[in-house]
Parts: C-alpha cells; sequence; structure tokens
C-alpha cells in the first residue's frame, strides 16, 4: 500500500492520562475521486494558512480566523512524478525583487550581514555563501586583523609539512578538529577550484593549504611514518578557523517580539530516561509543531515520556514561563515507517499554558518548485553548540527539493531539530518545512506539501 | 536499520561526569537527526538514527568546555569523551 495515500495520525497521551496510544487512519484527499471541473482550484494555486500575530505588547487577546485557501487539483502534488529539483546558480545568484523577503527578518540583528545579489551563492556544485574569503582580504577586515597576520606565517610554514611523508596524518588530524562549518567551506571551496589558477599574492597560501587538506586527508596513512606533534595539530586546526570559519549565524536575543516568541526551546524526556534538546514552534495557539524524533524515539522507549515547551527563552531567561506538554501526535511514515520525509509531528499543550497568553503562529504554505527554488527562508532555533538556551537564526535560500523535503545551507547543530523552515509569501511568514536532519551535503526539511499541510492543519485545531 | 553512539562525558582534567552537556553529531557519513543529547548525573547519553560508518560526535559542556571524538559505527561499547576548557590570560606589555 502506498504511503501516500494515507495521512496516519497516531497519538499518545503522557503516563499521568493513562499512557494510551491511538491510531486512526485516512485517507489521503489526493486518492479520493476526483472533484468536479467547477470545485478544482487552477493548478497553480498553492495552499496557505495565514500568519497570526498573536496578543500584543499589553497582551490584549483577539484571535484573527484561520481559514484554508482553496485545495489544490488531486494532479498536482509535490509526491506526483516530480524528482530532485535544484536551483540553478542563476537562481541562487539573484537578488529577491517583488515581495519582502524572509532575511528581513534578521537584518536588524546585531551581527547579521546580507550577502547581495550576485555574489556569495554558487551553483549546485557547492555554495558560495560559504564562499571563502581570500587570506589578503581576510586580513583586511577589521577586528582581527592582528590575530590573522600573526597565524598566517605560521599556515605558510605548514604548507611543506602536508606535502611530507606525515601529512595525510596532520591533514587528517587538523580537518578533524575542524567545526562542521569550516569543513563544508573546504571541501566546497575544493569542488570549486579551477586546475591551474591560483590566487594572487597571500591568497595563494590559503589556497594551497586547501588543496593539501583535500588531497591529503583522503591518502592512506604511511605506517612508517612517526607520531605527529598533536600542538601542531591543534594551532593549525586554529589558525584555520580563525582565518575560515565565520560563523553567519546571529543570536536573536529579543525573543518576545514577533516571530521569535513562536519559536520554543524543548526538553524531552524518553522512557530511557535519556534526555535530549530541540525546537518546536507554533502552529495553533495551543499547539507546536517539531520533528517526529522529538516526540517518538524507536531507540529510547518510543512515546516521550515529558516534553518541557519553553516559548522565546533566551539564555537562562523563559519570557513565558514553561509548560508541559499534555498529548504528542506524529504519523505512521514516522513511528511505523521510520521514514526521514515523515518525521515531523506536534506537541499539545494544556489550555491555560502561559497564563492564557496568545503568542501567535507560524503560517504554513505548500508551494510548488518554482516558488521555493532559490526563496530565501530563515531558520530559528536552539542549536547544541550553544548554551541551554540561546536562540539563533540564519537565512539562505533553498538550494534543492525533492517532492518530500527541502534542502538548504543553513547552518544547523544538533538542538535544532524541529525548527520552522519560513519564507515569506505576500508579507507573510510561511513555514514550507520542518528541519530534522543534518549533513555536510545540505540540511534538510520534511517538505510541507499538501498531506503534510492537512496533518498540521488539522493539529493545529486541537 | 539504525545504530547507537552511546557513552559518556567527563571533565578532561578531573575525570567527573559532566551532567547537561549537549551532545550532536557534527559529521558522517550522511544524514542525522539534528536532535542534541543531554547528559545525565553519570554524564551518559546515547544519539540513534545512525547508519554504519565514522561519526563525528562534539560535546558542550555547560560551563563552555568542549570536546569531540569521532566513532565508527556499529561499535558495542561506550565511548568516553573528554571536556576541557579553553583558558587564557591577556598579553601584558
Amino acid at each position: 500500500m502506498n504511503d501516500d495515500e494515507f495521512v496516519d495520525t497516531i497519538t499518545a497521551d503522557p503516563p499521568s492520562s493513562g499512557g494510551a496510544t491511538q491510531q486512526s487512519r485516512k485517507r489521503n484527499a489526493a486518492s479520493a475521486p476526483a472533484l468536479p471541473k467547477t470545485l478544482q482550484a487552477p493548478l497553480d494555486e498553492s495552499l496557505e494558512t495565514s500568519e497570526v500575530e498573536g496578543d500584543a505588547v499589553g497582551f490584549e487577546t483577539g484571535m484573527e480566523a484561520v481559514g484554508l485557501h482553496d485545495e489544490v487539483s488531486a494532479e498536482l502534488g509535490a509526491e506526483g512524478g516530480e524528482e530532485f529539483a535544484e536551483a540553478s546558480y542563476a537562481q541562487l545568484a539573484m537578488g529577491e525583487t517583488g515581495e519582502e523577503s524572509a532575511v528581513s527578518d534578521l537584518e536588524s540583528v546585531e551581527g547579521f550581514e546580507r550577502i547581495e545579489a550576485g555574489e556569495g551563492e554558487s551553483g549546485p556544485t557547492g555554495s558560495a555563501s560559504e564562499a571563502l574569503p581570500d587570506a589578503g582580504a581576510a586580513l583586511r577586515e577589521g577586528g582581527a586583523e592582528t590575530q590573522q597576520e600573526e597565524f598566517l606565517p605560521f599556515l605558510a610554514a605548514l604548507v611543506p609539512t602536508l606535502a611530507s611523508s606525515v601529512g595525510p596524518v596532520v591533514a587528517k588530524g587538523v580537518m578533524s578538529r575542524l567545526k562542521p562549518r569550516t569543513r563544508k567551506l573546504i571541501k566546497n571551496r575544493l569542488k570549486q577550484s579551477k586546475p591551474g589558477a591560483a590566487a594572487a599574492g597571500v591568497g595563494s597560501v590559503l589556497d594551497t593549504l586547501i588543496k593539501l587538506l583535500g588531497s591529503r586527508e583522503n591518502e592512506p596513512v604511511n605506517e612508517s611514518v612517526g607520531e605527529v606533534d598533536q600542538a601542531l595539530v591543534e594551532q593549525a586546526a586554529t589558525a584555520m578557523e580563525v582565518i575560515i570559519g565565520k560563523d553567519d549565524r546571529v543570536r536573536l536575543t529579543n525573543t518576545t517580539a514577533v516571530p521569535w516568541r513562536r519559536v520554543c526551546a524543548l526538553r524531552i524526556t524518553f522512557p530511557s530516561g535519556k534526555t535530549y534538546r530541540g525546537t518546536g514552534f507554533f502552529i495553533g495557539k495551543r499547539v507546536l509543531a517539531t520533528a517526529g524524533h522529538c516526540v517518538y524515539l524507536h531507540d529510547q522507549g518510543g512515546w516521550a515520556r515529558r516534553v518541557e515547551v519553553i516559548p522565546g527563552m533566551n539564555g537562562a531567561s523563559k519570557p513565558y514561563g514553561s509548560a508541559f506538554a499534555v498529548s504528542l501526535r506524529s504519523v505512521g511514515g514516522w513511528v511505523q515507517g521510520r521514514k526521514p520525509e515523515s518525521d515531523y509531528g506536534c506537541i499539545v499543550l494544556p489550555p491555560n499554558a502561559f497564563s492564557g497568553k496568545n503568542l501567535g503562529w507560524f503560517g504554513l504554505g505548500v508551494f510548488s518548485n518554482v516558488v521555493l527554488l532559490a526563496k530565501t527562508a530563515v531558520l530559528a532555533g536552539y542549536p547544541g553548540d550553544k548554551p541551554f538556551a540561546e536562540l539563533w537564526g540564519m537565512a539562505r535560500k533553498i538550494k534543492a527539493a525533492t517532492p518530500k523535503t527541502l534542502v538548504y545551507d543553513i547552518d544547523t547543530m544538533g538542538g535544532q531539530s524541529g525548527s520552522g523552515v519560513y519564507i515569506k509569501h505576500n508579507g507573510q511568514r510561511k513555514v514550507v518545512g520542518i528541519h530534522n536532519y543534518g549533513a555536510l551535503s545540505g540540511n534538510s526539511a520534511t517538505r510541507v506539501t499538501k498531506p503534510v499541510f492537512e496533518r498540521l492543519v488539522a493539529w493545529s485545531k486541537l | 536499520m539504525s545504530d547507537e553512539v552511546y557513552g559518556r562525558v567527563v571533565d578532561g582534567d578531573t575525570g567527573q561526569p559532566v551532567e547537561d552537556a549537549s551532545v550532536a553529531i557534527v559529521g558522517g557519513p550522511g544524514p542525522a537527526p539534528d536532535i542534541a543529547a543531554l547528559t545525565d548525573a553519570d554524564g551518559r547519553f546515547a544519539l540513534s538514527g545512525l547508519g554504519p560508518g565514522r561519526w563525528s560526535v562534539r560535546v558542550h559542556g555547560p560551563d563552555g568546555s568542549e570536546g569531540e571524538v569521532e566513532v565508527m559505527l556499529p561499535r558495542r561499547y561506550e565511548v568516553e569523551i573528554a571536556v576541557h576548557t579553553e583558558m587564557s590570560t591577556p598579553e601584558q606589555d
């Protein structure tokens, strides 16, 4: 049976309410008999729900009604025959015009740098939004000049070491110590480098180092080589991080403002006794969407035993307090099928959570590849390389799409599972994916497709 | 089939377990769930949903300490990760 025909809802109530697990199975509207033409929406129409602001600063109530747009026809569906689609170099390089971009949410944040059209984005072989500065440019930047000048002679002296018989050992050691983003930058730079082309001046040192690191890391280690000075390896890795590894994430501290107050830190405990940290975001007044593995982990006893939800958490501050889930939901594709593309779920909170304040919620949207590819998306969540719990965000264009997933070069870390990936469409924030996996080739989200959309909308009304 | 990295985080100087450290996968042969484990009072954690191969595991302690190891899966015994805090004093002219 085709899993796409059915959208399963599997629910679990926490042990305090008896721990009952129920399963219902509902036939997907996509497989229903075709609607009469008069009831069919135009093929190009998308599915969306409205973004809801929530209470104003004075916590005045006044919710807007939420409604669905018309359904798309059965023939239109991300699952229907589309394969892997990738944004072209031209698309990635183009600036966004005509409507406000989601990146505007980050532009006022300290430390944020916008990548202008034509620079910083490259084609499918790698993202030059991850572009490496040449060493000369790095030296011209203010603030870190002295430190970078100090490291460069050391790195230049490292070149003959990497070229020698101990090169593979040193290269493996240095690469293993680099942060994931720095490693990715180096690998992307290697893919983009053209044979014979050499940077001028000090940039040539960095280029040479990158080529040697990349090539020697994959060579077998010569058993006759003696031990390598680990201090040298550590210093080399530190130097590379200083010169290359710029972190494009920005910390979001105004977490009581829209939209950040809708993003929640999660502290999750499973029956195994193990505890995890994740992220969720409001899709209804008392309902969050998150990754399926934030509510159900197959190897840790299944359904989470306890989920603490902290909206807008900012360091140690919990501006709205915290609440514990009363119900968890997911879908059969995750709970039974363990499919990454079905790795999403929801958390239901008690009606009196957060003293009844309405924090608002994100809109949801199903869009075609034409709309999504090379569209700037924002992902904000609680990464595990920062203290619990700091909210960090980043914006990048969606670089690829499959029928059920979206792929992007937004930097993420463990702890950000469950973050919403949102764009701006007609001025409203629409979540188009639920982030759940990290990979060197590109981080990914469950794409909000028609069945996912319908499931999320149903949950949002709980 | 899913495999698991499980182990213990300890202070690199004292050998004592570190509670509430964040442990996450930062590299490997394929995608990994972007959830982070929090160590318990014994410093123990588990990260599942991984396939065979060499995975990089990074730890961030609540006091800013860090540590990282590479783990080959499948693995049948726990890994111990020591975290260290970088310390330095400013240069004085």
